[in-house]
């Protein structure tokens, strides 16, 4: 947390999300010093709200092949410098009876236009692929799909971009710019913990706030025209088929579904929304998705969902009198803006696009801001490892465990069963936070592992995991229910909506505990 | 060939309002069976509620449950306890606490108040009826006098830290340490029914009391996760406390606990040799009302199944958890008679959006809605059977957990339904 009242840097980027995070690894690679500001914590907007799909382009074949071609190259791109971030699952795209005959003829053809690979398989060999495919499917292909950890992503982005001279703070909120003249000459930071306002020097400022982009914009009197697209998405209690499962037909609510670790996404829908406030999934929503299932994959319908979670398509509105109404259709391409054009001369702003193709993004943003600064160093990030020395694997579903196997255990307990968390594991990890990130609280444990993912959602390991952090020293007074609380909290908003069947009794055993014997929906637990 | 067991009264769900009914059905040498899962026991913090929310300040707690039941009938007439006549209730609580006292579980408390115990997250909880090293535990709190709080190596479950950083402000001289228990060395984990059974026995006592006089310094009181014992807990307290001079403390813990079993061996010896046959951890899987009265039941059993002809039913199978109500997309069902499940509209209603919204989750009032002789009804509002009767958190128009009354509701509901059973059955076949 900073205390000092003002700071000086070379870029300063607004948004921690995965374009912001992988802009300052982009900038620090070149030697140029940035510091990032997240209202949250990393991955707070969109980035932590998505599907995980490391696309193959298949997606856009007809609604968008410039797009589609990106997706493919950025895809092939991080396989090869993210390999721990990814899991190489192969997708299927499934048609099922009833869906358009033409569109499922067209398809081969678009892909092979846009030189997106893409084989046609026997509806038999894809039955034996995957055996959860309905009966009923009538085409089936395989494409290069994969699985992505985003949060994974933007740690490695953020630690790599920190190993190498930028800086981070976080529940830092930019609430004004200060123009002189033609230029924002400081911005000014509230941090919505410590409630302390600072201010920050820069000579370049780049708005990567995704769907806030519009707000940030406004910052600095310039109007960005943005659709929000909500897409709501659910998660299954275990994992449902080996690939990524997409329908075969124009892009619609509930037709893909992402595999990873230990659980499969299913989604989303669309919906177009005016506010950025209180984005949480609704209980229709969830019921829409859960019948759309069947269609592909039957055994969703029946399936345990341990929650759902919504996030905003940071859609650029684009003056395109064709638009078809469905915001999916509108472009996943990204938008560059140098304001230069606007009369601002320092200030840039990079929205849109998709997770995939956020190394593209960073690197055309770092061009436009090297060439201003007159740094002639190369893009490196198409070739350096995105590794850094953080433990953030552990934000992978089901990745604890297996790092734990050949480990000396014998002083060791698991503190967090669902997700095989160990106390030396969780101990790493806090000692990690405290030195790099002057946090240690279980918000940030939250973000940096599994803690509260899992079936349990939270009952059993919050109160293990607080224990263990107020006997190691990191919590104090009385932190430690707060922090209980608000994980709950968070944690609720994603229930809510699958709140049925296994799940209820399981919100019904955290009530009992941590209301009827905690106390902590009392005004005062004490 | 199935075994086939005659009875006049089937008590399914053995939790805590279905062995509260089975003993009150002893009492009375009533036959009976109760069979089921002990459910809710290994849950229960092994404190009894009566009531502990505050009607009149919202977000507090009450010292006052009395008073606030009779607030409460006035504004919720609906509700179960708000159905229940004082005096009923007190005679509820007195046969059963009495039951446990000769078990070895002395229950007491105040007459009209609530007594705050401490809980291993720090917070002060109210409840009515507890037992000595619970009573210790919420006399400790109001002293306030130099205390040192223990855990144990390998337990998850407890922080002596937690509950120290989160009271130091109001209580000075509180300090707290990590002991290895007795005979514990090679465990990396150890579990407190584990601890509670080893301290049964007089060597792992005597190496406790070394233990606990090493770590005390200037203390007179300590205070430890509940894990003093399952069946002598109170002897066993009584000896430590002799022999170390120190007044020593219970805590209740998160699941399993410790005061939550031994609740439930209590009440399972309470009905040894007496009229009540249990069956236990027998799931009953059909009950089916015969056209001349009375009920055809299947229990579940991995040898061979039972199948029990018993003129009365009492349906204590509780809520989600313990599977008494189920609950899909759509709505909320009663699982093993297809009972009508009084509801909220539609699943978006179910929960408030606030996880603690004061006004709690209106699902937790869903359930079973009964005429005053606590006999489920159906839409008409008459009984869907003469010889059915509810008792438990599966009754309607109650949220047990935000209003801290779970023992109080079934105990009083269990006695209720015993009471009406008797008025009923001289009318039966
Ligand atoms: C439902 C859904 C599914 C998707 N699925 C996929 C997919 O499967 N594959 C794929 O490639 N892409 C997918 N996307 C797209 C992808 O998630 C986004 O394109 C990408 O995450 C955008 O990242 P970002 O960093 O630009 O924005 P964000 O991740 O939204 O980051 C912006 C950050 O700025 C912060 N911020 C805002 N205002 C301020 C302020 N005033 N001060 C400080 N910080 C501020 C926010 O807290 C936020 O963390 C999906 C999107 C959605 C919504
Ligand atoms: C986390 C937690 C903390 C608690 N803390 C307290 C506390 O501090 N103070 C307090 O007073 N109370 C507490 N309670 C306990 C509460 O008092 C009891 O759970 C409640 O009183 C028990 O009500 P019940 O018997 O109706 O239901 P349950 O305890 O839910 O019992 C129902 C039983 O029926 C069985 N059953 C269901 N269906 C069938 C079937 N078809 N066949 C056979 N058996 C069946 C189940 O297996 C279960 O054992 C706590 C409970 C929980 C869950």
């Amino acid at each position: 947390m900073p205390e000092k009242k003002c700071f000086y840097t070379e870029v300063l980027i607004i948004g921690g999300g995965v374009t912001g995070t992988g802009l300052a690894r982009d900038l620090a690679l070149r030697g140029i010093p940035c510091l990032v500001l997240e209202m949250e914590t990393i991955n707070a907007g969109a980035s932590g709200r998505n599907h995980g799909l490391l696309h193959s382009g298949a997606r856009y074949v007809s609604s968008d092949p410039v797009s589609a071609r990106e997706c493919r190259a950025e895809a092939e791109i991080l396989k090869v410098i993210a390999p721990h971030c990814i899991e190489n699952t192969g997708g299927l795209y499934l048609a099922v009876k009833g869906d358009d005959e033409a569109y499922i003829r067209l398809f081969p053809e678009l892909c092979a236009k846009a030189g997106i690979p893409c084989e046609s398989l026997t509806v038999k060999e894809a039955l034996e692929l995957e055996p959860a495919l309905s009966k009923h499917t009538i085409a089936a292909f395989r494409v290069e799909d994969a699985s992505v950890e985003p949060f994974h992503i933007s740690l490695e982005n953020m630690n790599q971009a920190i190993e190498n001279g930028a800086r981070y703070f976080n529940f830092c909120r930019v609430v004004k710019f200060h123009m002189a003249g033609k230029a924002i000459q400081k911005v000014t930071v509230n941090n919505l913990v410590t409630r302390q306002v600072f201010e920050i020097e820069a000579r370049m400022v780049v708005n990567a706030a995704g769907a806030w982009s519009g707000e940030i914009a406004k910052l600095a009197g310039i109007h960005v025209d943005m659709i929000y697209s909500k897409g709501s998405l659910l998660i299954t209690h275990s994992r449902v088929s080996g690939h990524v499962l997409n329908r075969l037909r124009p892009p619609s609510d509930g037709d893909i579904l992402v595999p990873g670790g230990t659980v499969s996404i299913f989604g989303t829908t669309s919906l177009r929304v005016d506010r950025l406030d209180h984005i949480r999934p609704t209980v229709e929503e969830t019921d829409i998705l859960v019948k759309e299932a069947a269609a592909m994959v039957p055994e969703l319908t029946i399936a345990r969902y341990i929650r759902a979670y919504a996030g905003v398509r940071p859609l650029i509105k684009e003056k395109d009198p064709e638009g078809s109404g469905d915001d999916r259709s509108v472009s996943r391409g990204f938008s560059l803006m140098d304001h230069r054009l606007d009369g601002i001369q320092n200030f840039i702003t990079i929205t849109g696009g998709k997770m995939t193709t956020f190394r593209l993004m960073a690197e055309k943003t770092a061009n436009l801001i090297a060439g201003r600064l007159h740094n002639t160093r190369e893009c490196l990030t198409a070739t350096t490892p995105l590794k850094s020395g953080a433990p953030s694997r552990m934000t992978e579903a089901g990745m604890s465990f297996r790092l734990r196997s050949g480990r000396d255990e014998t002083e060791d307990i698991t503190l967090c069963e669902c997700e095989m968390i160990s106390r030396n594991q969780f101990k790493e990890l806090i000692a990690w936070l405290k030195k790099n990130r002057k946090t240690s609280d279980l918000n940030a444990l939250r973000v940096h592992s599994r803690l509260g993912k899992g079936a349990c959602q939270g009952t059993f390991c919050s109160q293990r995991v607080t224990g263990f952090m107020y006997d190691e020293d990191y919590l104090k007074n009385d932190e430690g229910i707060y922090n209980i609380k608000d994980l709950l909290r968070e944690r609720f908003n994603g229930q809510r909506p699958v709140l049925w069947d296994g799940q209820l009794a399981q919100a019904e055993l955290n009530e009992a505990l941590f209301c009827g014997f905690y106390g902590l929906d009392l005004e005062k637990p004490l | 060939m199935e075994a086939i067991h005659k009875t006049d009264l089937l008590i399914i769900g053995a939790g805590f309002s279905g062995m509260s009914a089975a003993l009150f059905a002893a009492n009375r040498n009533v036959n009976a069976v109760v069979a089921g899962g002990a459910g809710g026991f290994e849950y229960s913090s092994g404190l009894l509620d009566l009531w502990g929310l505050s009607l009149t300040q919202k977000g507090r707690i009450t010292k006052k449950p009395w008073a606030m039941l009779e607030k409460l009938s006035r504004q919720e007439p609906g509700h179960p306890l708000a159905r229940i006549q004082r005096k009923t209730i007190q005679q509820a609580f007195s046969e059963l606490t009495a039951a446990l006292k000769h078990q070895g579980l002395t229950y007491a408390g105040y007459e009209r108040k609530n007594t705050l115990v401490m809980t291993p997250f720090g917070t002060l909880r109210p409840t009515f009826r507890l037992t000595p090293a619970m009573r210790s535990n919420a006399e400790a709190v109001a002293a306030r006098e130099p205390c040192l709080i223990l855990d144990f190596k390998g337990l998850r479950e407890f922080s002596a830290v937690f509950v120290r950083e989160m009271m130091k402000k109001a209580w000075k001289g509180l300090r707290a340490e990590t002991l290895e228990f007795p005979e514990t060395r090679l465990q990396r984990e150890v579990f407190t029914p584990f601890l509670a059974r080893s301290l049964e026995t007089e060597q792992v006592q005597e190496k406790f009391l070394t233990l606990i006089r090493s770590a005390v310094k200037d203390e007179t009181w300590v205070g430890l996760p509940a894990v003093l014992g399952i069946h002598s807990s109170e002897k066993i307290l009584d000896r430590l406390q002799a022999e170390s001079g120190l007044r020593i403390f219970e805590i209740p813990t998160s699941p399993v606990s410790v005061p939550g079993i031994r609740l439930k061996e209590a009440l399972m010896r309470a009905l040894d040799n007496t009229s009540v046959t249990l069956f236990q951890n027998r799931r009953v899987t059909e009950v089916n009302a015969l056209p001349k009265g009375g009920f055809h039941c299947r229990l579940d059993s991995d040898i061979q199944p039972v199948i029990v002809h018993a003129k009365a039913v009492l349906l204590a199978t509780g809520r989600f958890l313990s599977r008494g109500l189920y609950a899909d997309r759509e709505k909320v069902h009663e699982s093993l008679l297809g009972l009508p499940v009084w509801q909220p509209e539609s699943r978006d209603q179910w929960h408030q959006q606030a996880y603690f919204d004061p006004a709690g989750h209106r699902i937790n009032r869903a359930g079973i809605e009964t005429d005053a002789f606590l006999r489920p009804v159906g839409p008409d509002k008459r009984p869907v059977h003469e010889t059915l009767f509810a008792a438990g958190t599966l009754l309607a128009h109650q949220d047990w957990i935000r209003s801290r009354c779970g023992s109080g509701l079934s105990i009083a509901t269990a006695f209720k339904a015993m009471e009406s059973y008797l008025q009923i059955r001289p009318g039966l076949c």
